[in-house]
């Protein structure tokens, strides 16, 4: 019957069109992710990419190559005796050209390898074109720190000029300069901008070249650089000497209101110190080497991106400024512990700003030896001096007797505890500078309350006893001393006692 | 006529769809007696997590269904299609059957089912959806029984009081259109409370109106099956008029099905399309909505537009029980399998055995009912001191 | 089958009448219930909380509920996901959070006292109740046992007593109400060790805890969940983690429950109201198209006979007309002959 014919065919037609979902799409290529994998996308510099980047594995056809006896000056121009490591061209000068160089080279030379008989790659645009590649890029980006600069200033022999270099607007030369030397990223950004290349073309051209005109220097494959295995397995220099760029042992930061008036007081700087503890320059000087005020005005210029000094300084993300770098070392096992239990200290408190805004300008005026210079250290020490006098006095341990029906006191081994936390300290040059004073380590636990820590305030003078129906956000005495030990220990990852055990601390009557 | 040829013929009562539902109705019995002594959590496979299980499926199913009642009074009494009147009182049995099912079930499925007069009398929830398809029901239930009163008091001989009964239809279609707009859309209303734990496919504001419109083409479609299943397996209850008629019935509902289908396939994609849930259709749960949509919903609209135009019943009486296991299938997905879609497997809902034989035995009563009135009652004949009433 | 407008009318009236609702569902309005004035929750702070399982217990002896097969203080019932059943108002969860490998999380889970909540308003007997307190009560001497609640309650709180024959109750936290009329915390909230919990007017609670954020950002996810959820909830929660890493759902808006069904509960008096002006009319096209179909075919057959006349008597006529015209000629062929006969014997006579 007709219709019965017809429908059939109509119920199979329709029938056929989810067929397609129930094919999982998995072509099962087995993905790579290497770091000599490179994205070519060269033609978004002139419009948007009409069709995905190119995934290009780097190594294979470096290999491939070796294997026929070529070398990379098949890919690559030379200038100036260097590979310039842009692909078969000096620079990109327009969409057509750069076009035909890639189509041209790379198909021609796989289509060629095909008539040969050799392994070769694809030629339809789909292949290379792929729209989610299983070839993916990763690279690490190596950290070129002092010890890493120290070994190629041994290996350069002292001749900055190798890498450093300025450059003359009016002679359009590049020219070397001896104490104004800066980082690469300076100049060079992340994209090339009219004739100053991107920082990662110049740092190719310069690293690269140089590795490979001289013999038994750096890696010249992308691994050696950019693969994190490898890269661990650079050799590192302890200590490497200190860099000399006229850089000030120790400086006070300050701005002045006017021609004898500081905004606020002074912050002691030990520039020095702060050199071993970064990476590299870039870590505060993220711009170039110039003092920070340069760019960063008190009102905020254009230069600095409109953000201000305080602004600069205080940050608590940015990693250029003092707060931020600083606040990461609290969460230090043993800084967390008491760390986590004040309030946070950018700025809710008059004190917090003292810590370093310490320096009065007499005072500045009197640390000045005959020479003219300041010593800061001598400031460390004498307030390194105070605090131990105070915690001599602390007591050997504590019955905490107010609790309830269900549990005995608590022993509370007061002085052994100060002790662990004072050894915390002392071994860490950023905690020694901040916990300076009478009562700054004893503040944590016994908080909000008077310079008299001797004999500080019952806790129950503010914890009550009993919860209280009126929700305010101070704990009553038991939660109170739970909070404070159960955070504490969670925070220093101390297992034991286990904050559920509740007769490890306390005895059940 | 139809005594005579009852008479001749000489039944036993032990066939094999009577045995079967011998076995369902005494099993079924057991498992009500367990229900009312120890609990529903002696009988279902309910939880905390899925407080609604299969009996809320066959709820929803039987008042779908039982659409048939008002679509077809509607056709006839209000837009006048006389042609159709002999479909009239089988349907409203349908609709006065699934009701009442409903009824029943709603007493196994409630905890305290002695407090169902209490939203009525004791305490209005009146924020409630559950409150005004309640209210609704009960009105809607009184109706289909006034409306189907003629074919029992003709039945029982009461002639003016069943003249009086025949006077009240019109307004009885209009007012179990109303209640019945108003509940079948409610039903719907039920899952909008939900839209965390319904699959975004599934889930749409315009539930309610995908609920009053699968009432009224499943209402029609279940006709059609139905008449199937009466003139197959009750032939001798079948009377003279109906006769006559019942090809026009199902080539006619075959039409209006076709069409209502192809509009309510439209605005379920437009309900995706307001979501912007699209991204779903490409997961298992989207192979799933599309076999709704393609065989339950536009191939049965397909069907019997080609089964109407070729005048092929057999085609659309097939095409008929594709719609409702259609609607049979949505039904499934909202109440039960869709419903909790991100809930851990452990945690998920599997009906057990007493609930899977209860809601058997709530069918089967349905069933039995059905062929007992039919059998009885003018339904499919006419009563033969009531020549003119079809 | 007639129906007269009066009548009609009468009976439109009187259903309009009967089917107003007492408090109709207001779907599209500016007003937004910020909780009663004094209305109470409780802030639960999950970096405080270290999975002790005094609030169960807490709970649990205030209830007066049986004591559970495994004791409160056997914390390895933790390494399951537990939900709250019917001798158990609230029971805590140790979640493993993305921090690092050994982090972990605990949440208490219990009946959120949302401000406008889903199960008040889905229940057809008010058996919920937003009490002026905070707490949102369960009246068990109405229910009916529908299970609605526990199908709309976004937070998968009630509990349902299967088990119970007769009188089965549906079961949830309470907010210990009567506690708290009397001036005591709930039995929870009392119980915890580090204040991981604290009672408070809503209101107050929000500031804390904004404080704490604002004080302690890393230590905090900048949300108080349950200030806004579900039109917001009495139970505020603060995490140090990702809500989502707690088993919290966060895609749940901030709409009341009660509004994603206002839209369709406010289009029942319009139903009402104008179906049956629809229906009616629908009955009054099909009769007066069946009017004006039968006054077609009257006067189609009209015209037909008529028509059916004018012929007969136009045949008739030609018909008529043929027999004349028949006639005549017959005549004159009579009359034709006779003269011609009459001549031809003449002839014969002249002859002799």
């Amino acid at each position: 019957m007709k219709t019965k014919k017809s429908a059939v065919i109509l119920t199979s037609a329709l029938l056929m069109l989810f067929i397609p979902y129930s094919f999982n799409n998995a072509i099962s290529d087995t993905g790579r992710s290497g770091p000599d994998v490179l994205l070519i996308d060269a033609m978004k510099v002139f419009q948007e990419l009409e069709r995905p980047g190119v995934m290009f594995p780097h190594d294979l056809h470096t290999k491939e190559l070796e294997n026929r006896g070529n070398d990379c000056s098949v890919c690559h121009l030379s200038e100036d005796g260097n590979l310039v490591m842009k692909f078969a061209r000096l620079k990109d000068i327009d969409k057509e050209v750069t076009l035909d160089i890639y189509h041209g080279k790379c198909i021609t030379c796989h289509e060629e390898s095909y008539e040969a008989n050799l392994s070769t790659g694809p030629v339809e645009c789909g292949e290379c074109h792929v729209v989610e590649p299983k070839l993916t890029a990763s690279q690490k980006l190596p950290s070129f720190d002092a010890s890493l600069h120290y070994r190629h200033i041994k290996a350069g022999k002292d001749a900055c000029d190798n890498c450093h270099h300025g450059y003359n607007e009016e002679t359009q030369q590049k020219i070397y300069t001896k104490g104004e030397e800066e980082s690469c990223r300076t100049c060079h950004g992340p994209e090339t901008e009219n004739e100053v290349v991107s920082y990662r073309l110049a740092a190719h051209q310069a690293c690269v070249n140089c590795h490979q005109n001289t013999a038994d220097s750096g890696p010249i494959a992308c691994s050696g650089c950019h693969d994190a295995a490898e890269l661990d397995k650079i050799e590192v220099v302890e200590n490497p000497p200190r860099l000399d760029r006229n850089q000030p042992d120790s400086t006070f930061l300050k701005s002045f209101a006017n021609m004898d008036t500081l905004m606020m007081d002074a912050v002691p700087f030990n520039h020095r110190v702060h050199e071993n503890s970064v990476s590299s320059c870039r870590t505060c000087h993220h711009e170039n080497l110039d003092k920070c005020e340069k760019c960063h005005s008190l009102t905020g210029k254009k230069e600095g991106n409109f953000i201000t000094l305080p602004q600069a300084m205080h940050d608590e993300k940015s990693q250029h400024g003092c707060v931020a770098c600083h606040a990461q070392e609290l969460q230090e096992q043993n800084c967390r512990g008491c760390h986590v239990l004040v309030v946070n200290e950018f700025g809710r408190d008059t004190q917090d700003c003292k810590n370093c805004h310490s320096v009065s300008l007499e005072l500045i005026s009197s640390l000045k030896n005959d020479q003219g210079e300041v010593d800061i250290a001598r400031i460390e020490a004498k307030a390194a001096r105070e605090t131990r006098t105070i915690l001599k006095d602390v007591p050997e341990k504590i019955d905490i007797g107010t609790i309830s029906e269900e549990y005995e006191a608590v022993f509370f081994p007061h002085r052994s505890i100060i002790d662990a936390l004072m050894k915390g300290i002392e071994g860490n040059r950023l905690a020694k500078h901040f916990h300076q004073g009478d009562n700054i380590v004893c503040a944590s636990c016994h908080h909000n309350s008077s310079d008299e820590l001797l004999k500080p305030p019952n806790c129950s003078s503010c914890h009550l006893t009993s919860g209280g129906k009126e929700a305010v956000n101070i704990p009553g005495l038991k939660e109170a001393y739970h909070q404070q030990c159960f955070r504490c220990h969670d925070a220093m990852s101390i297992k034991e006692p286990a904050s559920t055990d509740c007769i490890g601390c306390h005895e059940q009557k | 006529m139809v005594d005579e040829t009852k008479a001749l013929r000489k039944k036993s009562l032990l066939t094999p769809v009577n045995i079967i539902s011998g076995i369902i109705l005494v099993a079924g019995l057991y498992a009500t007696i367990i229900r009312f002594t120890q609990g529903l959590g002696a009988v279902t496979a309910l939880s905390d997590y899925n407080p609604w299980g299969i009996w809320i499926w066959f709820k929803l199913v039987a008042i779908t269904l039982a659409g048939a009642g008002y679509t077809t009074c509607a056709a006839v009494y209000v837009f006048g299609m006389k042609r159709y009147h002999s479909a009239v009182r089988p349907a409203v049995l349908i609709g006065l059957l699934g009701y009442t099912l409903f009824a029943v079930s709603l007493v196994y499925d409630l905890g305290r089912p002695y407090r169902l007069p209490y939203p009525f009398f004791v305490s209005q929830g009146t924020t409630s959806v559950l409150f005004e398809i309640g209210l609704c029901v009960a009105f809607y239930l009184i109706v289909l029984y006034l409306e189907f009163s003629p074919a029992g008091l003709e039945w029982l001989g009461f002639r003016k009081i069943r003249n009086i009964a025949v006077k009240a239809t019109m307004a009885l279609t209009m007012f179990g259109i109303i209640l019945s707009t108003l509940h079948q859309s409610s039903l719907g209303a039920l899952y909008l409370s939900a839209p965390s734990k319904l699959h975004p496919l599934w889930y749409s504001g315009y539930l309610p109106i995908y609920f009053f419109i699968t009432s009224i083409y499943g209402g029609l479609a279940m006709v059609i099956f139905v008449f199937w299943l009466s003139e197959r397996y009750l032939p001798d209850n079948i009377g003279h008029a109906y006769q006559e008629e019942k090809t026009g019935v199902v080539l006619g509902f075959a039409k209006a099905i076709s069409m209502v289908l192809v509009g309510y396939f439209f605005i379920r994609i437009f309900g995706i399309s307001t979501a912007n849930s699209w991204h779903h259709l490409f997961s298992s749960w989207g192979v799933l909505f599309l076999i709704e949509m393609l065989v339950g919903i536009l191939l049965p609209a397909i069907l019997f537009a080609i089964g109407a135009r070729e005048k092929n019943i057999t085609l659309i009486r097939w095409t008929a029980v594709l719609t409702i296991l259609g609607i049979i299938y949505n039904k499934f997905f909202i109440s039960t399998y869709a419903f909790n879609w991100q809930l851990s497997p452990v945690d998920r809902y599997f009906p057990s055995g007493l609930e899977v034989i209860l809601t058997l035995f709530m069918i089967t009563v349905g069933v039995v009912a059905f062929r007992v009135i039919t059998s009885l009652m003018p339904v499919f004949f006419e009563h033969k001191d009531y020549p003119s009433s079809h | 089958m007639s129906i007269s407008r009066r009548r009609f009318l009468k009976w439109a009236g009187a259903a309009n009448l009967a089917l107003i609702p007492g408090k109709s569902a207001i779907a599209a309005s500016n007003r937004h219930f910020e909780g009663y004035p004094q209305g109470g929750g409780v802030l639960f702070d999950s970096t405080l909380c270290i999975g002790c399982r005094k609030c169960e217990k807490g709970c649990n002896e205030v209830n007066d509920f049986p004591a559970p097969v495994k004791p409160f203080d056997d914390l390895s019932v933790l390494d399951e996901r537990r939900r709250t059943g019917n001798t158990a108002f609230t029971v805590v969860n140790r979640y493993k959070t993305s921090d690092g490998s050994d982090t972990t999380a605990y949440r208490k889970i219990q009946c959120n006292h949302c401000l406008e909540p889903a199960c008040a308003a889905v229940c057809f007997v008010k058996a919920f109740n937003k009490t002026p307190t905070g707490a949102v009560e369960y009246d068990a001497s109405v229910c009916v046992g529908c299970r609605y609640c526990m199908m709309a309650c976004p937070f998968d709180v009630p509990t349902f007593e299967y088990n119970e024959a007769f009188n089965p109750r549906v079961q949830k936290c309470t907010l210990c109400q009567p506690r708290l009329e009397e001036g005591l915390l709930p039995g929870c909230v009392e119980i915890c060790p580090t204040d991981a919990l604290i009672f408070g007017e809503r209101k107050k609670l929000l500031k804390i805890a904004r404080n704490r954020i604002e004080n302690h950002p890393d230590q905090y996810i900048d949300h108080i969940y349950g200030e806004h959820e579900m039109g917001g909830t009495s139970w505020l929660y603060l995490s140090g983690v990702p809500f989502k890493e707690l088993g919290m759902k966060e895609d749940l808006g901030i709409k009341p429950a009660l509004e994603f069904t206002s839209g369709a509960l406010s289009a029942v008096p319009i139903v009402i109201g104008l179906w049956p002006v629809l229906l009616l009319g629908m009955y009054g096209v099909s009769k007066r198209l069946d009017k004006e179909a039968l006054e077609e075919q009257d006067e189609a057959i009209k015209v037909s006979l008529e028509n059916a006349a004018e012929e007969a008597a136009k045949k008739l006529e030609t018909a008529l007309n043929k027999a004349d015209k028949a006639k005549k000629r017959e005549i004159e062929t009579a009359v034709k002959k006779a003269l011609a006969e009459a001549e031809s014997p003449q002839e014969g006579n002249e002859e002799s």
